[in-house]
């Protein structure tokens, strides 16, 4: 069974049609990719799974059952984290805090365990020195990091991760990758990336799903994808965009 | 069916049509804080006040000076714009504190926003005092006749401006490329600055612009009803009902027009129907009921 | 363990109150008065501060609760100091029915939750029943004694800035504060949003309450044009960014600084009273957010100084 299926999901913004008929199928402790050009329904379509919008048709089975349409808290129980763009954390919260609220959510834990947890998840993310710190005055890096480890708290079967490259040096491009695989390879998480920036994509990931004007015109092992027809178009026919960064 | 005299018909048909010039006054207004609420990203709180303001403006020069009130208008206009103006520039130093371009819901926005409407309204309540004023100029009484119904001319002129403005809005927000940068604004405000918009100054047009007009709305609807300084609250209450039922704009300019027609008549029959110390509860009760049902506006609309 | 010292005889102080000012009934109004904001600032904290809700219109719980309290003890002949406390249950059962209102974001919750006095206002204002614009009064033969008053006003203090201090420490609390951040995250984050709000906003409403009757009770009487006036809310919103949003010591400093400057204003310039308050707001929010706790005290003084 699939850990997360996307069945023939559309959705309509008044006129535009954001996403016509998406599917896609997620395997168990895997790292995906998620790209496409500017507009081409990534955060759409990112936003539907996570529960904060409806689609207008389809279904989205998670662990096998259909979260379309769920709330996002309870989402977010069962299993399914994001990261946002942007480093969303809670600014006025320290970095403490913003981890044990993830952690929270699990429900019954007894406190002790939770700091436990908490400060496990600190460690992951390399925070622990700053775990009194408010969130506001981490750098963009650090909270983007915090960001992480505050999805993770739930320990997550599928954690989502938005555009998590903007803004970073290739050094702390390559600290988040690394990040990202130990979450895959310790915890056996899948984690989806959606991004703009092909080549960190392509390192990282096992498997691409390529949109474009709301479709999936593409998926496949990252070799193949560069190679693809469609996709180079894709990205070309977009100047904003350079497929070889 | 003793109801449906032909007396008590052209009664319904007189409140019918009263409701539709009211309504395209209303409407005026009620374009003007949606674009504002698009670009802003938040509801301009002070705005029934900014309004006030421009009917405070026309009514000085009308009773001390004896100038017109049409011709009260620009003065009216200019000065809100200039309010809007310095409403906006403190305003951006209040959300440059949140870190976003987008003047966020926050509440310091809010606050703010709650004391610029407080102190205006105490500014007027200083100058004016709270007796209940009126624009009424000697041409205003004389009746219109329109068919089998008569409107006040100064009533129906504010009718004709307020359709005039709209038109004017339309075009410029269809044809010009200013009204098309604008619009994609509102849509999506991290694109169009991709796509070059200076986003900070064209929200702060729209931003006093969309003052500027409430004031002149403002300097009309003194011809038609009795203000006091704490009219301003009650009519942004009614403006934003009409906003809600409009679905945030959602439905263009036509579909706040309609929403607007729709209030006025609610208005119109509770003002008829209801003692008058009733018919402001049930002007706060409708906004209330439609805010409690369309949370996010009449067919859950963007802006 | 001089910290400790200091504060028994702070506590000392505040209980020997009524003695020192038992011949001064204007300044042990006052007082009393001081008290009254401090814990009305404290219970709006809660929805206000903590989850940054912007619910203005808290006067409507106010003022229902004021007049419940009176009307019960009329109806029922009980003694004020009993009905304030089904006054607060009114205003929570209010608050339950209106609830919904939460769903809507920040700005237009802060105009909706301006109709529920307004709505109230009206239909008192134009009910002969209800007193109409003379609202309704308390026989004045009953008990009345200030450091009765005093007392009770320092017990709902004490009692609100404890809930409010382990609110803010515990689990709920933390949650509320995500909110006050950042709604939508925490509906993320597995917080389940509108339970959190409404659970905030029923405690605030059912103190309110409470308090709206110890108000309705000192005055003797629930005027419509007083206790369901809009500007409770601003002052309270005031209060709480003064002296720092969201925290226990908030109101406090807050509603001493507010309470007294307002005072003095006042009697100074009477008229100008309320546009000051605009002003006030206006540069608060504008020049100092984080309160007074935020401004750099060192920096002011170095620069003084130097």
């Amino acid at each position: 069974m699939y850990l997360l299926e996307v069945k023939d999901v559309s959705k309509k913004f008044g006129g535009v049609k954001a996403l016509q008929k998406v599917s896609l199928n997620v395997e168990k402790q895997k790292i995906y990719g998620l790209i496409g050009p500017n507009g081409a329904g990534k955060s759409t379509l990112f936003k539907v799974i996570m529960g904060i919008l409806k689609p207008d048709e389809g279904k989205i089975l998670f662990k096998g059952e259909n979260i379309a349409g769920r709330p996002a808290h309870k989402i977010y129980k069962m299993g399914l984290a994001c990261t946002f763009q942007l480093a969303t954390v809670f600014l006025d919260l320290s970095a403490f805090d913003n981890i044990r609220l993830g952690v929270m959510a699990c429900g019954k834990d007894s406190d002790k365990k939770i700091d436990e947890r908490v400060n496990e998840l600190l460690n992951l993310v390399g925070l622990v020195e700053k775990k009194n710190v408010l969130a506001k005055n981490l750098t963009l890096p650090e909270r983007k990091k915090l960001d992480l480890a505050r999805a993770l708290g739930v320990s997550p079967e599928l954690l989502l991760v938005d555009e998590i490259v903007p803004g970073l040096t290739p050094t702390e491009v390559a600290n988040v990758i690394e990040l990202i695989k130990r979450i895959r390879d310790v915890y056996g998480t899948t984690v989806i990336m959606v991004e703009h920036v092909m080549r960190v994509v392509m390192s990282v990931s096992e498997w691409i799903f390529v949109l474009n004007h709301g479709e999936k015109i593409a998926e496949g092992a990252p070799r193949e994808i560069t190679r693809n027809e469609l996709v180079v178009k894709a990205y070309l026919g977009d100047k904003t965009k350079n497929i070889n960064r | 069916m003793i109801l449906f005299t032909p007396e008590n018909l052209f009664f319904f048909l007189n409140i019918l049509f009263n409701s539709l010039i009211v309504g395209g006054i209303l409407s005026t207004v009620a374009v003007g804080l949606t674009l504002v609420m698009g670009v802003l990203r938040i509801l301009n709180l002070p705005h029934g006040e900014i309004l006030i303001v421009g009917f405070y403006v026309s009514y000085i020069l009308f009773s001390q000076f004896g100038v017109d009130p049409f011709a009260t208008i620009p003065l009216s206009f200019i000065t809100c714009l200039l309010v809007g103006g310095g409403i906006y520039y403190l305003m951006r130093k209040v959300s440059a504190r949140s870190k976003s371009t987008a003047v966020g819901t926050g509440i310091y926005q809010i606050l703010y926003f709650m004391g610029v409407s407080s102190l205006i309204q105490n500014l007027v309540v200083i100058l004016f005092s709270v007796t209940p004023r009126s624009i009424n100029p000697s041409y205003g009484l004389n009746i219109l006749s329109i068919g089998p119904f008569g409107v006040s001319y100064a009533r129906f002129a504010c009718f004709i401006f307020s359709l005039f403005s709209l038109i004017v809005l339309y075009v410029i927000f269809t044809k010009t490329y200013f009204g098309v940068a604008v619009r994609s604004v509102i849509e999506d405000a991290d694109a169009a600055s991709i796509m070059g918009a200076n986003v900070n100054k064209l929200v702060g047009i729209v931003y006093v612009l969309g003052c500027a007009l409430a004031g002149v709305s403002g300097s009309l609807l003194g011809m038609v009803y009795i203000f006091n300084p704490y009219s301003g609250m009650t009519l942004l209450f009614t403006v934003i009902s009409v906003i809600v039922l409009s679905g945030m704009g959602s439905r263009g300019i036509a579909g706040t027009f309609i929403g607007s027609f729709i209030i006025a008549l609610i208005a119109n029959l509770s003002n008829t129907f209801l003692t008058p110390g009733l018919v402001q509860a049930s002007t706060y009760t409708l906004l209330l009921v439609l805010l409690i049902l369309f949370p996010k506006g009449f067919g859950g609309g963007r802006a | 363990m001089q910290v400790k010292n200091i504060l028994l005889l702070f506590l000392a102080v505040l209980l020997l109150v009524p003695v020192f000012l038992s011949h001064a009934p204007y300044y042990f109004r006052i007082i009393i008065m001081l008290l009254f904001y401090i814990a009305l600032s404290q219970a709006w904290n809660i929805v206000g501060g903590l989850a940054r809700q912007p619910f203005i219109g808290v006067a409507g719980f106010l003022g229902f609760g004021a007049y419940m309290t009176i009307l019960l003890a009329k109806l029922l002949l009980l003694p004020p100091i009993l009905t304030m406390w089904i006054g607060g249950v009114c205003s929570l059962a209010l608050a339950v029915i209106i609830s919904p209102i939460l769903k809507l974001r920040a700005d237009f919750l802060a105009i909706g939750s301006l109709t529920i006095p307004g709505i109230l206002y009206s239909i008192t204002y134009n009910s002969e029943i209800l007193g109409s614009c003379n609202g309704i009064a308390i026989n004045p033969d009953i008990l009345y004694s200030l450091p009765l008053f005093y007392y009770l006003g320092l017990i709902l203090t004490g009692v609100l800035c404890y809930i409010f201090y382990r609110l803010q420490k515990s689990d709920f609390g933390l949650r509320l504060a995500a909110i006050g951040c950042d709604q939508d995250l925490a509906e993320a984050t597995g917080i389940s949003v509108f339970s959190a709000k409404f659970m905030a906003f029923l405690l605030t409403a059912f103190f309110t309450g409470i308090l709206g009757g110890f108000y309705g009770y000192l005055m003797l009487a629930a005027l419509p044009d007083d206790v369901y006036n809009l500007f409770w809310g601003i002052q309270l919103l005031l209060i709480c960014v003064i002296g720092g949003i969201g925290t226990v010591y908030g109101p406090i400093i807050g509603g001493a600084i507010f309470f007294l400057a307002s005072h003095f204003i006042q009697i100074t310039f009477v008229e100008l009273h309320k546009l000051f308050l605009g002003i006030f707001l206006i540069m608060v929010v504008v020049f100092f957010p984080e309160g007074i706790i935020g401004i750099d005290w060192k920096k002011i003084f170095s620069k003084l100084k130097g």
